[in-house]
């Protein structure tokens, strides 16, 4: 579909030094009663609280962390390891509550039985929002990431400011026939049949280092197209994946394998 | 109306915004010279600089909604959003909101097409400005603007990346309804006051009608 256009051009953004190798505290797992909607400096216009919830929500905190040097890079074994530490009783981040409660959940939307995790509350929440960002701003500051890529298209909500704060790129990835120069696809499986993942020819070179953004992860099917798109396809070396919420249960972080994956709030 | 009339002429951040968005020819078809932003996103000194500039207008006019068009105004409204303190609101295609939305239909080229928003994300009397890549008919953008109306807020500006030249030859001969197209521009125009852009193309606005009907 190119034709003699410009080449994107990628710069490499120059980072300082590391500061001290500061291993970030997670949220701990913490079991949330169903939050109310109106909470002290809640922007929430009032209408959300009729349909905000009807049925209870437990949402709990979790993460996992890595500690890694720019110019140590932290073996898988190590970042297990972390993980499994990380879970023991670690201050829950205060931020983490607020953002919680700032998620929508939506019953049987889009069909019956299911519960949506509305992420636009969370968007009309400026700290929430703001906190949700420096959230992952702080952790992936000064890693050396070069490139954000954000899943269509609530990817592209969360992916552009991080990579804007931390000096990185950001590359859509999206549905087909989106992309309007040469692109590579990896096709990923459904509850019910297949759907593709595209991604420019040339957005990302072999060796960078990169995160990949969605707002959540569920059975982790479209993560895993994004991270076989820029892994196995073009050579990047995806650093984490992170997501605003993850849905437990339904096995996304094994489908995962040994990518890790970084979460701010999980959801049963 | 377009950034170097609204006094960001010498402004040395455009030429690089511009240099960086890639022409892509005959996509999505025959004939269409496609403005390609990804590019632009791919060079963090030029995204941040067609941040930093829409920031710099609208921080200190008390905007307190961003709504950004999908997608595309999804890549660029957060982060004006976040840097201004305002909310971000998403405008999108029907059935994907899961919330009660009210829609507003807009015309194509070839039928019509329909944008929605979340009932009470938006309050009366708010100030808003709506986001996008690209501005050509202004059918989204007009739909768009009568959705934040319905909903009570005052839609102080439109503010795109580029703009298709066409746009601001036919604002300003005023044109005598030509078709809808044409009623398109003066009710955009009437309404928003403005809208500012970083890039002028040349172009035949047809690109915006494609990219309406396919761009989800």
């Amino acid at each position: 579909m190119m034709q003699g256009s410009l080449l994107p051009r990628c710069s490499n953004s120059i980072f300082p030094p590391p500061p001290n190798s500061n291993r970030l505290r997670p949220p701990s797992l913490k079991r949330l009663s169903a939050p109310t909607a109106a909470s002290s400096g809640n922007q929430l216009p009032l209408t959300f609280s009729q349909n905000y919830r009807t049925a209870p929500n437990r949402l709990h905190c979790s993460g996992n962390f890595f500690s890694f040097n720019k110019d140590c890079p932290v073996s898988e074994s190590q970042w297990k390891q972390d993980r499994e530490m990380a879970t023991g009783d670690e201050q829950q981040d205060p931020r983490i509550a607020r953002i919680s409660s700032a998620i929508r959940v939506i019953p049987d939307f889009p069909k019956p039985g299911i519960m949506f995790q509305d992420i636009t509350t969370l968007l009309l929440d400026t700290k929430a929002f703001k906190d949700t960002i420096d959230l992952f701003v702080e952790r992936y500051r000064d890693k050396n990431i070069s490139v954000v890529a954000g899943v269509e298209a609530r990817g592209f909500i969360f992916g552009p400011p991080i990579a804007l704060a931390i000096g990185a790129k950001f590359v859509p990835m999206r549905k087909p026939n989106k992309l309007p120069g040469e692109v590579i696809s990896e096709e990923y499986s459904l509850e019910y049949g297949t759907d593709k993942m595209e991604m420019h020819v040339g957005a990302v070179e072999a060796g960078e280092h990169a995160l990949v953004i969605d707002d959540l992860i569920a059975t982790g099917g479209t993560l895993c197209a994004a991270v076989k798109l820029l892994g196995k396809r073009v050579g990047v070396h995806v650093v984490e994946c992170a997501c605003v919420i993850e849905l437990l249960g339904l096995k996304g972080r094994e489908r995962l394998g040994d990518r890790p994956l970084f979460v701010l709030v999980n959801s049963t | 109306m377009f950034a170097a009339e609204n006094g960001l002429k010498s402004d040395p951040r455009l030429q690089g915004i511009s240099e960086a968005i890639r022409v892509v020819p005959h996509f999505p078809k025959q004939g269409i010279m496609f403005q390609d932003i990804t590019t632009l996103l791919l060079d963090h000194k030029a995204f941040k600089d067609t941040v930093d500039i829409f920031v710099d207008r609208y921080r200190g006019m008390s905007v307190s909604v961003v709504a950004g068009v999908e997608a595309r105004g999804f890549v660029f409204g957060p982060a004006i959003a976040l840097a201004i303190g305002a909310k971000f609101v998403p405008l999108r295609k029907p059935r994907k909101l899961p919330g009660e939305v009210i829609s507003e239909a807009y015309e194509l080229e070839y039928g019509t097409d329909c944008l929605e928003i979340h009932v009470g994300a938006v309050q009366p009397g708010e100030r808003a400005i709506v986001i996008d890549d690209l501005v050509a008919t202004g059918g989204t953008l007009s739909a768009a603007i009568r959705l934040l109306e319905r909903v009570g807020a005052e839609v102080i500006e439109c503010a795109c990346v580029i703009g298709v030249r066409e746009v601001k030859v036919m604002a300003e001969e005023l044109l005598d309804s030509v078709g809808s197209m044409a009623s398109h521009f003066i009710s955009l125009w009437s309404h928003a006051k403005l809208i500012i852009v970083v890039k002028v193309c040349e172009n035949d606005y047809a690109q915006a009608d494609f990219a309406e009907k396919d761009d989800t």
